[in-house]
Parts: C-alpha cells; sequence; structure tokens
C-alpha cells in the first residue's frame, strides 16, 4: 500500500510540474476568465432583484460567479484526462500503458489530479484576485467553512476527473470522443450550475441537477463556500465518486479485453 | 478586362470546390457517425439557449429584450458563428498548422495560403451551430412578426445582420490565427477573441459596463453586426445609423485582418522538420 501511495505521489507531482512550461498561455487563459466572470457578474447584477431571490441578493451572486470561476479550474476547465486517454489508444500507446504494475484508472487519475491542483493554485486562484480587483472578493472567516469547501472540492475534482475518464476510455469503442466530449460539457454547463444557481432551472430540472454528479463539480462547494449551505451534499458527492469510480474500473476492464494493437 | 476576371473567379471557384469536396468526401466516410454526431452537438449545445430560456422565464425582461428578442439576437449571432466555422474551420484550428509546420505545404501551392487553407476543409461537423441559429431564428421569427416587432425591409436588415456577423468573425478569426505566427500557439487566445465576445453577445450589450460594452464594438467587434443592428431594428433604441456602422467596421476589420495575415505570413518561418 505505502508503495502504491508513493507512485502515486511521484505521478501527482509529475502531472503538477508537467504545466509550468505553458505558463504564458496560462496567464492568457486567466485573462480570459477574468472576462467570462465579468460578462457573467454583469448579466446577474442586471437580472437578480434588489432583495434577491431563493437566498441569492446581488452581492451574494457576485461571490457565486466569482467562486465558481476559481473553482472551476480545479474541477471542470483545463481536463486533459479525455483526450489524453484517447489519444493512448490511437497512437497504441496504450499497450505499454496497461502493462504497468499499477491499476490504469488510478494511475491517470493521480497524473490528472496533479494537474487539476495547478490549474487551481496558478489559474483559478490568479482568477479569483483579477475578479478581486473588480468587485472585491469575500472569504469565510469560519475555518470550518473553509474545511467543508475543500472537502466538497476534492470530491467535486475528484468526480470530474472520473466523468472525463469515461469519455476517454470510450475512445476503446469509437472513432472519435468529440461528441462525448460535447456532451459531457454541455451537461457540465447546464447541470453543474457554473454559470447560475440551479434554483433558476425549471424545477423538474432543478432537482435532476442537484441530485446528478454535475451539481458537485460547482453548485455544492459554492454553496458551502458562501454559507448557504451544510455539509450534507459532502456525503451525495462521496456516493457519486464510489459510484463512479466502480463504473469506471468496471469499463477498464472490459476495455483492457477489448484492446487489439497494431503494428510492430 | 472584365472577362479576364471572370474567368480567373470561376477558375478560383472551381478548385476551391474541388478541394472542398475532396475534404468533404473524406468527413463523410462513416454518414450515420457524422449525422448522429450532427444531431446530438446541435441538441446538447443549446445548453447556453436552456441557460437563457431558464434566465427570462425566472426574471422577465432584460433591460426591455424579452425572450423573443434575445432568442432572435441569439439566432443571429448563432448563424454569423455558423457560417464562420462552416467555411473558416481551418482558420479555427490554426494552432496545429503552425506547431506542425504544416503550414509549410500551403506555401508550395499555385495560389494564396489563405485561399489554400479554407480550402483544406470545411466545418462540416460543425453545423450544429448553424442548426441551432436556424431553429431559434424559426422560433423567434413569426413571433415577434406577430406582435409587428419585425416587418417589412426589417426582415432584410436581419438577413444582412448575419452576414455582417459572419464578417466580423472572419475577421477577429484571421487576425487571431495570424497571431499565431508571431506566438504559435493560439488557442487560449481564441477562447478570449472568440468564445468569449461569442458568449457576450448573445445577451444586449446593455447589460455591460460601457468599457467592455465599446471592447465588443470595436476591439473584438462582433457586438458591431449583431447587437448594434437588432437594437434598432427591435425598437430597444439607437437610431438608423446602427444599421450603417457594421457597413463601415466590416471592410475595415476584414482589412486589418488581411494586412495582419499578410505581415505574418511574409515573417513565417517553418517550426517543422
Amino acid at each position: 500500500m505505502r508503495l502504491m501511495a508513493r507512485r502515486w505521489g511521484v505521478l501527482f507531482r509529475k502531472g503538477f510540474v508537467q504545466n509550468f512550461q505553458y505558463s504564458a498561455a496560462h496567464l492568457v487563459q486567466t485573462a480570459a476568465s477574468v472576462v467570462f466572470g465579468l460578462i457573467y457578474i454583469s448579466l446577474w447584477l442586471a437580472v437578480t432583484p434588489a432583495d434577491g431571490f431563493d437566498g441569492y441578493t446581488p452581492s451574494v451572486m457576485v461571490q457565486y460567479i466569482c467562486f465558481n470561476q476559481v473553482i472551476a479550474w480545479f474541477t471542470q476547465f483545463g481536463m486533459g484526462i479525455r483526450h489524453r486517454v484517447a489519444e493512448s489508444v490511437r497512437s497504441g500507446k496504450i499497450a505499454v500503458e496497461l502493462t504497468r504494475p499499477m491499476d490504469f484508472f488510478f494511475y491517470k487519475i493521480a497524473f490528472e489530479l496533479g494537474s487539476q491542483l495547478y490549474g487551481l493554485l496558478f489559474r483559478g486562484v490568479p482568477v479569483g484576485l483579477g475578479l478581486a480587483l473588480f468587485v472585491g472578493m469575500c472569504l469565510p472567516a469560519s475555518p470550518v467553512v473553509w474545511f467543508f469547501t475543500l472537502t466538497e472540492l476534492a470530491v467535486g475534482g475528484y468526480v470530474g476527473l472520473t466523468l472525463g475518464y469515461l469519455v476517454g476510455v470510450s475512445s476503446f469503442w469509437t472513432t472519435e470522443i468529440r461528441t462525448a466530449s460535447w456532451a459531457v460539457y454541455s451537461a457540465q454547463t447546464l447541470l453543474g450550475g457554473i454559470s447560475m444557481p440551479l434554483e433558476v432551472l425549471p424545477r423538474g430540472l432543478e432537482l435532476l441537477a442537484k441530485a446528478s454528479p454535475f451539481a458537485h463539480l460547482a453548485y455544492f462547494p459554492t454553496r458551502i463556500y458562501l454559507g448557504l449551505s451544510g455539509p450534507m451534499p459532502i456525503i451525495a458527492g462521496l456516493g457519486w465518486a464510489v459510484a463512479l469510480t466502480i463504473i469506471a474500473r468496471a469499463i477498464t476492464g472490459r476495455a483492457r479485453r477489448r484492446l487489439e494493437v497494431q503494428g510492430g | 478586362m472584365t472577362g479576364g476576371w471572370c474567368q480567373r473567379l470561376r477558375t478560383v471557384a472551381r478548385v476551391y470546390w474541388v478541394l472542398v469536396s475532396a475534404s468533404l468526401r473524406g468527413q463523410m466516410q462513416y454518414r450515420l457517425d457524422f449525422i448522429g454526431n450532427t444531431l446530438i452537438q446541435a441538441i446538447m449545445g443549446a445548453d447556453s439557449l436552456i441557460l437563457i430560456v431558464a434566465v427570462l422565464a425566472r426574471f422577465g425582461p432584460i433591460m426591455g429584450w424579452t425572450t423573443m428578442d434575445i432568442a432572435m439576437l441569439f439566432a443571429v449571432t448563432r448563424v454569423g458563428n455558423g457560417v464562420y466555422m462552416l467555411i473558416c474551420n481551418e482558420l479555427d484550428r490554426f494552432e496545429a498548422y503552425m506547431v506542425t509546420g504544416d503550414f509549410d505545404s500551403l506555401l508550395i501551392r499555385p495560389w494564396p495560403p489563405l485561399f489554400t487553407l479554407l480550402a483544406q476543409g470545411t466545418g462540416v461537423r460543425r453545423l450544429s451551430f448553424l442548426a441551432q441559429g436556424i431553429a431559434a431564428f424559426a422560433v423567434a421569427a413569426p413571433r415577434l412578426a406577430a406582435v409587428g416587432a419585425v416587418a417589412g425591409c426589417d426582415w432584410a436588415w436581419l438577413a444582412l445582420a448575419m452576414a455582417w456577423t459572419s464578417l466580423l468573425y472572419f475577421a477577429v478569426g484571421l487576425a487571431t490565427a495570424a497571431a499565431g505566427f508571431w506566438l504559435t500557439r493560439i488557442d487560449e487566445l481564441q477562447v478570449f477573441t472568440m468564445i468569449a465576445p461569442t458568449t457576450a453577445t448573445t445577451y444586449p450589450l446593455d447589460v455591460y459596463p460601457s468599457w467592455m460594452r465599446k471592447l465588443l464594438l470595436s476591439v473584438l467587434p462582433i457586438g458591431l453586426g449583431n447587437y448594434l443592428p437588432l437594437r434598432f431594428i427591435l425598437g430597444k433604441g439607437g437610431s438608423q445609423a446602427d444599421l450603417l456602422w457594421p457597413a463601415i467596421g466590416c471592410p475595415l476589420a476584414v482589412a486589418a485582418a488581411l494586412w495582419l495575415w499578410n505581415r505574418g505570413v511574409s515573417r513565417y518561418s517553418s517550426t517543422g522538420t
């Protein structure tokens, strides 16, 4: 177990470090993310009633959008896992990766978690600082809120990576993953709550969204951060994390049996 | 003299068609896969429209713009973007040409590199954008006509607004691609210059602070093609000049982008092997 943890640690560090070579590109992305944040903030300031709705006043909405633009760099944006898995399948590199003395699923997840942590620290946090210059950002005073927020964020990041992995691993059966990728991206945008609280959706869609794994990528971490929700969503998030892990590993097993590599 | 130009234009059109149809045949090899993917993308990609409708249903008109007004704004933006994606798909993926050095092969063809680049492939897989725009137009147009918000010449101005928007996407897309001659990697820049303005101009620009409105009407001028004419057509303010500004701005934007592109081509040095 200790050996396994050390291997995951090495992969995690590699995933983190490899991002430093793209720092100029990340700077442009940060600027774009700040602009996106300002677009949504302007829109929500225009539509939110002065007395708010469902606990969201105009100032809470500003913070909702700001925090989402920060954490999205950990739970949604910049995730290369689906493309990296698909590229491995396309190039045949997958044969080598599957023969490594490690569980393929955790091998990929450990590497990508490092990459996403880089995303949070070096892309998400600067976005928050950029937005704070324009609209200000409030930080929770309570360490308990921070603890629950970071826990739910960790769960959300893992759920996001597993969803990305599932898209990537579909390349064992399909010629391309663009459509699956697009479908998951749309579901994340619509049901995740990154650009608006899920309460705005029609009631049926709102309930569906809250019960889906996508809500743990943006909506629930932000609700906990803003003090609008207690820690209960973490339990549902953990449930999704376990369920998606079981599904992902089962599909990986089937993919392994299906694999046929040509060339020599 | 005119005959010579006509002859040349016919040759250009024939060459373009030969190259594009070859690319189309390649993309249509898996016909069912193509149709299925386009349908799924059209449906799933409508998430932005669902978000707008949800917001409007909950809070009512935004700055006087009703659901149907915004649906028309969405339609004009999406059709403009869809036409650009269809014809200029290779501009959108220009980074790959820079990174791999594939641009070299375009320079040895007996045609201008931009023409050869655009003829490399159409964005037929991105038809979903166009489909969404047409669907939004089909929903909004009869309702706006029924309340008299759009009538007579307005339809021609709306069609023109779509054309202006496409041209502006071309100008911004070309300028962004041209930046690749200096920066090599431009995918991130495209988020800033193409995707962010697309998202922003899906809503009336009235909701944004003054500096952002100016940005979307000048440096990243997508709002010049869709918002400005629609504001006047739908009676949300402005003046008749709003219909003419795009006629001045679009050629200027395209000329500036072409100038930048030509500067880039002249300084290009291969990155490939």
